[in-house]
Parts: C-alpha cells; structure tokens; sequence
C-alpha cells in the first residue's frame, strides 16, 4: 500500500512539473504587453519589463522561472493586481474565504443531495419523484452564476432577507455566516443535483436486486432491508463522486465570488488572467492544480483501500 | 399611572433624538475594481485616487470655492500657495502642524524623501511622470528618472531643492501659472509616503518596495486614517484626529466597498445601502429621468484609428478615404443608441481639456469655431453624400475601378459590447452608405490594441479610448500619442504639416500664453481633421446618481474637482 501511495504522489509530482510548464508557456505565449498603458512613459515600461527578464528569449524565461520556483521556493511578484506582492501571500491571505466557502456548500451538499435522490428512489414514479428529478435536470444543466444572480435578485432586492454582498467585516460570525448563505447555496445546487442523481439511479439498481428479495424473504422489513443493505451498497460508488466534486464546486466559485464580491481565489484568477499578471496567474493555475491533484490523490487512494485489485503495482 | 407612561414616552423620544443627534454620519461608497496597492508611486490605476484622497497628503488640495460653482486650491501640506520668487523658481512654504497619522510631523524632509523616491531611477516607479512632467515640468527631473549609466543625472540637479525644515523650492523649466503647479502637487503620486515603512520594504537591488502593499505597510496622514482595507472586498476610513484642517471634512467614516457587478450595485443603491452610484450603458436608461441623476464630459473620446499600410487594402494610404469614413460615422446613432446616452464627437479634444487652465477648449471661442466647422458638415461629421464623394476621389487616386469591392476589416475586442455593437451596427451602414463597394469583416482579438497592431498588419479600423490626463492643462497634449515620437503609438499615420503644428503648441512661449495656446490648439485640431489622424466618434459623459441626503459643495459639476464628494455632508 506504501508503495502505491508513493507511486501516486510521484505521479502527482510530475503533473504538478507538467501543469506549471504548460501554464507557464499558455501565458507568456500570450501576445500581452504587461505594462501596457498610455500613462506610463514607454522608457518605464521597457524597465520594469526588462526587470522580468521579459526581453529574454521565451526559453531563457523559462528557466528563470524555474529556477525561482525550484531552487528558491519564489513564485515571483504580482506585477498588476498587487505590485510588490509575492504571489504566495496574495493567495494564502485570500484562500480563507473560498475554504469557507467550498467547505460550506460540500457540507450542504451532501446531505441534501442523499436526501433528495433516497426519497426520489424510494418514491419511484410518484410525484415526489417526478419533482426531484426535475429539479436535477434543472440543477444540473443551468450554470451556478444563474443561480446566483437569480438568488440575489429575489432575496436580497425582492424580498431583503440577506446581504446582497459577502460582508468581510461582519461584528460576529453570525453576520458573516449569513451574508456567505447566498454564495454557498448558488454553489450548492448543483452538486446536491449530481449526488442526488447518482444515489437514485444506484437505489434504485439496488433495491430490485436479488439479495434485498432474499433480505425481504428473510423476514427483514422494507425499510430494514433498505437502511442495511440497499442504502449501504448504493453509497460506495457515490462515496468517489464526492471528493472530486471539490474540484468542481471551487471551479464555480470563480464567477460566484466575483458575484457576491467574495475576495477569495476564484475572482483573483479571473482579475490575473484579465490584467496580465502573468506570475500571479501561474501561481493560480498551480494551485488550483495542486487542489485538483490532491482529491484525485485521495480518490485513487481510497480506491486501493476499497479495493486492492486497483492498486498499481500493489504486490501481485 | 398615565404620567408614568407619558414620563416614559418621553424619555423614549428624547433618547431617539439624543441618538439621532450624535448618529454617526457615514458614507456609503464603492469602487468597481479594488486598488491594488497603496503607493501612489507605483500604481497607474485611478481607484488609487480614492484612498490617497480620503487618507492621504497633498501639498495642495482643491476646494470648492464660497461661489459654490468653481474650486480653488489650498495648502495642504503647503502653508500657503505657491510663490514665484524669481522666474521659474518657486518656494512652497510647508505647514508645521502637518503630520502623520501616529503624530509624526511630515516636513520639507518628507517631501524629499517622497519626491526622490518617486523619481528614482532604479525604482522605475510608473507614475513618476505625474511630477516630473505634467501641469508644469520640472528642471531635469525626468532627466533623472529616466538616466541611464551613459547619461547619469544626479539628484542635486533637479529642480526640487530643501531651503529649510519647512521650506522647498520648484524649478520649472519655463513659465507656469500657480494654479499649474498648485495642480501637479494635488495628484495622488505626489502624496507623500512614510520613509521608515517606505525603507522597510525596499529589496535588497531597491528595484521595489512593499510599501502599501498592505494596510500596516502604509501610513495615513490625510483628513481619514485608513482602518481596514479587506482587498476586493471593503475598504474603511475614520477621521484622523491629528489631521490639520478638519473643517473642511463632514463625514465620520466612509466605507469604500468594491462592488464589481453592475446588478449589485444597482441592488444596494436600490436599497439604500450606497450614496453614490454611476450608472452604465445598459442601467442608464432606468435612471435617465431620475432627478438625482447628475452628467459631465469624461477625459474620453472613443476614436477609430486606422491603418494606413494594410497591404491588402488599396486606398490604404489615401487621405481621401479617411475622409471617406469619417464622414460615414452616424455618430448620432452610435452615441446615444449603442454606447447609451453619450455625446457624438466629430472633433477629438476632450470636453475636459483645458480646464486646470481657466477655460476649457471647447467651450472657448477657437474650440467652438472647429466644433462649428465639424458641424456644418453635418451633425458631428456626418455626411454620406460627401463621404461617398470621398470614396469616389480615393478610388481615383488610387487607380482601382469603380466596380472594385474593398472589404475592410475593424480588429477589436469582442468582449467589449459597445464597440462590437458598433462594428456590427457599421458592417450593415457602411455597405449602404458606399453603396456596396465597401464592406466591413471582423477580426477578434484577445491582446491589447497596441500589441494586436504591433503584429498585425491586415486590419483597417481598431477602436480606441486612450485619453491623456495632460490635457486638463494643456489642451493640445490630447494628441500626444499620434506623434511619430511616441514609441507606443497606436496608429501608423504620421503628418509633418500635424507634427509641426503640435511642435508650435509645445512650446514655452506658446504654453505660457493659454489664449494663444487655445488658437494654436484649434490648429492643430483642424490640420487633424483635414488629414483624418484617426476617426473621432463619441465624447464619454460620465453619469452619476448621488443620494438626496448628501450636500454637495458645489452647485454644478465643476470640471476638475467634479462634485466634491469627499466634501459632501451628510442631512437625514
């Protein structure tokens, strides 16, 4: 087992070697100037470019860029966003927000999303169902920021039941809590529409198997045979579209925090994209991989516990 | 038991008016796109202008004036204005009671350090040109700060000198006004920083500094202290007790919230929560009856420039064809209908220029004479009639046939709404009005203008909307960038006869001399219009909603101070 967490981890290493080369190249390939403006005198401007090697060859670039990284541990300096500002602490002092967040709206979904795809499986046909399913298409195929912009209308300018903005100044965590409600619901609707979906195709499957008809014969309830058998076996492929959904919900925080004025990662990678904050924007990009690369890592992990079978080179 | 109840009404009602008394008057504003950093020596970006103006220093500030429609300026850190002590020297008398936030006095040390700082050549700082060379240009002080090892120019021959503790002195290399020098020491780049902060996060080569990087790394010392600054979020300022004119202050805090989306802004204004909102062309329509919606002339007039060296475009080079599109542009339409509610603009200086100086160019009688002139064409230029007599002469010049079909091609950015509404709107007009011999495609593209027509070369028409902030001085300076000289220049299209015109406004004795400098101006204007430098088209009009329980200082917009916002006071 070590060794094919070991195995992972290399593995992962050198995606994280492959994702800084390939955003490194997509962003100085570019055709960007960093300081364009009609402000600042064009002899300033060659400088502060000259200052980031930007007159080099692309090649020469590259190996100062890995040098800094590699040797130094230096992702560089925001250039745009915050001049003078290392990198590393623009996106430490900002990843609070979006943890709370994407933690938040995990923790919302899925026990919201069990709920709503055990009921439409248990209800199968009825109404009910109907009703959930429906709400799943629609959750699933109308992107969050719609969601969002529609939530903010109606529940902040309709009917002002909350803060129409992320409040980071909140006197208490209540306050702050409650003005996060509406970003982490936009963000929450479609992964509790993904679970849902799955644990209802997986109860259903379930529940008209043999063994529950065995579990039935035995003299077990409906609902014992359920709860024991039917609802346990359907969570273990449900368990692995969890972790991955981090991934997902932190690619919607992207639009949602610029939305609600959220000052987390996802608005910082859109604002460093847009500015031409080349250093800043790698150093996104490696950490949304890295984010990325983690959960795959605990997902693969857990699937060589699950099952051995899996593991890569586990002693056979 | 009645008495009692009554007793206590009372002192319910009087304890309400207690507290709406001392109510804390706050004010409730927004910045579209956080700063990003809180040294004005290294920052182009305008929303700078909103911490440095609440918690920063000036030596100047601009008032309104006791008519209510103008501004005047006032020391700031200066204890009086400036004084001409012989010609081009002048001495700015500092305050004494001027200091920092945590009571630190700010002297004519200060203003060194701040103004050596900003001009060093190995900081490279970007806005170094706001002192140097702007309202009035200072003796060898962008020789400094553009040295090089082959040319070095040391500090001590620039025009910035120390005569004592609270004392400084100015050189200019020619003849300026007070109200120009007054103006160059009220921009944000000239505010002064806090050298122990300021050192403490200079790098090992001082190439940069953490200064203002952070809310700890940067020292208040304006009429507010900044107290939280939650980037992309919230900024907060409450009054500075040790600030040194108090009076001209009215609010107790100010939160500056940075509200990216329009819908949100338009939500919290709705509800009460911003007192000031400014409208874009897609809200404008809502609000354009609202009695509290206010307008003024922007610094931008959105232009067309055009490639004179396309190569696969026949009339390229021809005068006559830039005539030709000139007089094509419905400007009307565009103006009102597609950038929503803006001015057309057949002439290029901005309704802003000149104002630092006394009078703005085009309201001024040579501005008006080439607004007149634009105007008998027809409404702000346009003319299809003649635009298609144009036509006719550049395909003469050029030799094509008449039967030629050329297709030309507008590179912008489709992210940009108004401009694509406008290149659409122009693809189905231009056929129309050229009868079919001119067609317009598109090219899209991600990078800027600048570096799409650096490497470019098959493109005809590119939008534009640089405006150059020089102008609110020296009207003529609008045109800067269309200069050969100019490295970055967007376009491709150079005149002597304009170049030469420009040289004339540029110089010492016509600058010293504004009515002569509005004449030479208007020249300058029309030798642009008869050789079609780039296509104007609409003059940006800045709309702003401001609530009703704000008193303003002034009566009316006030070109260069605007409405005094910072100003304002607060009546429930």
């Amino acid at each position: 087992m070590l060794k094919y967490i070991l195995g992972r981890i290399g593995a992962m290493l050198l995606t994280i070697f492959l994702v800084m080369t390939l955003s490194f190249w997509i962003i100085r390939l570019m055709p960007m100037t960093i300081f364009e403006n009609p402000e600042v005198s064009p002899e300033v401007q060659y400088k502060l470019e000259e200052r980031m090697h930007l007159h080099e060859p692309k090649i020469v670039q590259y190996y100062y860029f890995l040098e800094g990284i590699i040797l130094k541990g230096d992702f560089g300096t925001s250039v745009k966003l915050r001049p003078g500002m290392d990198v590393f602490d623009i996106i430490m002092v900002r990843i609070q927000p979006t943890m709370v967040l994407n933690f938040f709206s995990l923790l919302v979904s899925i026990p919201l999303g069990i709920l709503a795809g055990t009921v439409a499986a248990l209800r199968r046909n009825t109404w009910l169902d109907h009703v959930i399913s429906f709400a799943i298409v629609i959750f699933i195929s109308v992107p969050s920021f719609v969601f969002a912009s529609l939530l903010q209308y109606c529940l902040t300018f309709l009917w002002p039941v909350f803060p129409t903005l992320y409040n980071a100044q909140a006197p208490n965590v209540w306050q702050a809590f409650r003005s996060m409600i509406l970003p982490i619901t936009a963000l929450s609707l479609g992964p509790i529409a993904t679970i849902a979906r799955y644990l209802r195709g997986e109860l259903i499957e379930t529940l008209s198997s043999e063994y529950m008809l065995l579990a039935r014969t035995k003299g077990l309830t409906q609902n014992e045979a359920t709860w024991s058998h039917a609802f346990r076996n359907s969570m273990v492929p449900i368990a692995n579209t969890i972790i991955p959904m981090i991934t997902g919900i932190m690619g919607g925080s992207l639009v949602i925090e610029k939305l609600f004025s959220v000052p987390g990662e996802g608005g910082l990678l859109v604002d460093s994209i847009m500015a031409g904050d080349h250093f800043l924007t790698v150093a996104l990009l490696i950490f949304y991989s890295l984010i990325s690369l983690i959960t795959i890592l605990v997902v693969d992990i857990s699937y060589g516990i699950i099952d051995p079978r899996i593991r890569i080179g586990g002693g056979k | 038991m009645k008495k009692l109840i009554l007793l206590a009404l009372v002192l319910m009602l009087a304890l309400c008016v207690a507290s709406s008394a001392n109510a804390e008057k706050a004010f409730h504003t927004y910045l579209t796109a956080d700063t990003p950093i809180l040294n004005g020596h290294n920052s182009v970006e305008t929303s700078l202008d909103t911490p440095i103006g609440y918690c920063g220093a000036t030596l100047y500030r601009a008032i309104a004036d006791e008519s209510r429609l103008n501004y005047k300026y006032i020391g700031e850190i200066a204890a009086e204005l400036p004084e001409e002590i012989s010609e081009n020297v002048w001495r700015i008398a500092l305050r004494p009671e001027a200091c920092w936030a945590n009571g630190e006095p700010i002297n004519a040390d200060t203003v060194m350090y701040s103004f050596k700082m900003l001009l060093d050549p190995v900081l490279a700082n970007q806005m170094a040109d706001f002192l140097s060379d702007a309202s009035i240009t200072i003796v060898n002080a962008k020789e400094y700060s553009k040295q090089t090892s082959d040319a070095p120019v040391a500090w001590e021959d620039v025009g910035i000198k120390k005569i004592d503790d609270y004392t400084i002195e100015i050189t200019t290399t020619g003849s300026v006004t007070q109200n120009s020098v007054c103006a160059q020491f009220t921009n944000r780049a000239t505010a002064m920083v806090y050298e122990p902060l300021y050192e403490a996060g200079m790098n090992a080569d001082r190439t940069s500094t953490t200064y203002g990087v952070t809310a700890d790394q940067w020292m208040s010392a304006g009429p507010y202290k900044l107290e939280s600054w939650v980037h992309d979020s919230v900024q907060t300022y409450v009054r500075n007790e040790n600030y040194w004119l108090p009076e001209y202050f009215n609010f107790d805090t100010v939160e500056v919230r940075i509200i990216k989306e329009m819908n949100a802004r338009v939500e919290l204004w709705e509800q009460g929560a911003l007192d000031y909102l400014s409208p874009d062309a897609n809200t404008i329509e809502t609000y354009i009856d609202d009695p509290r919606l206010v307008e003024n002339s922007s610094l931008t007039v959105f232009h067309i420039d055009i490639n004179c060296k396309n190569p696969e475009n026949p009339l390229t080079a021809s005068i006559n064809y830039r005539k030709a599109l000139y007089h094509a542009m419905n400007r009307e339409v565009i103006a009102r209908s597609i950038f929503g509610y803006q001015e057309p603009s057949g002439t290029y200086v901005n309704g802003q220029a000149g104002m630092f100086s006394g009078e703005i160019y085009r309201d001024s009688e040579p501005g008006l004479a080439v607004t007149a002139r634009v105007n008998e064409w027809g409404p702000a230029g346009y003319n299809p009639e003649l635009a298609r007599e144009y036509l006719a002469k550049a395909y003469e010049e050029c030799g094509v046939s008449e039967d030629t079909v050329i297709t030309l091609i507008m590179a912008f950015d489709e992210s940009d709404t108004a401009w694509k509404a406008t290149a659409e709107y122009l693809k189905e007009e231009l056929p129309v009005i050229f009868e079919g011999k001119i067609q317009l495609d598109f090219d899209f593209h991600t990078e800027s203008a600048t570096a799409y027509k650096q490497t470019h070369d098959v493109w005809d028409l590119s939008p534009n909307d640089w405006s150059r902030s020089a102008s609110r001085t020296y009207p003529y300076t609008c045109f800067y960038y269309y200069l050969s000289t100019y490295d970055s220049h967007p376009n491709n299209f150079f005149d002597e006869e304009f170049e030469a015109q420009y040289a004339v406004c540029d110089s010492e004795e016509v600058k010293s001399d504004y009515p002569r400098l509005l004449e030479e101006t208007a020249k300058l204007e029309n030798i642009y219009l008869d050789k079609v430098i780039h296509i104007p088209m609409v003059q940006g009009v800045g709309y702003q909603l401001i609530s009703d329980r704000l008193e303003l200082p002034v009566d009316e917009f006030v070109p260069g101070f605007g409405w005094g916002l910072i100003y304002a006071d607060i009546v429930e």
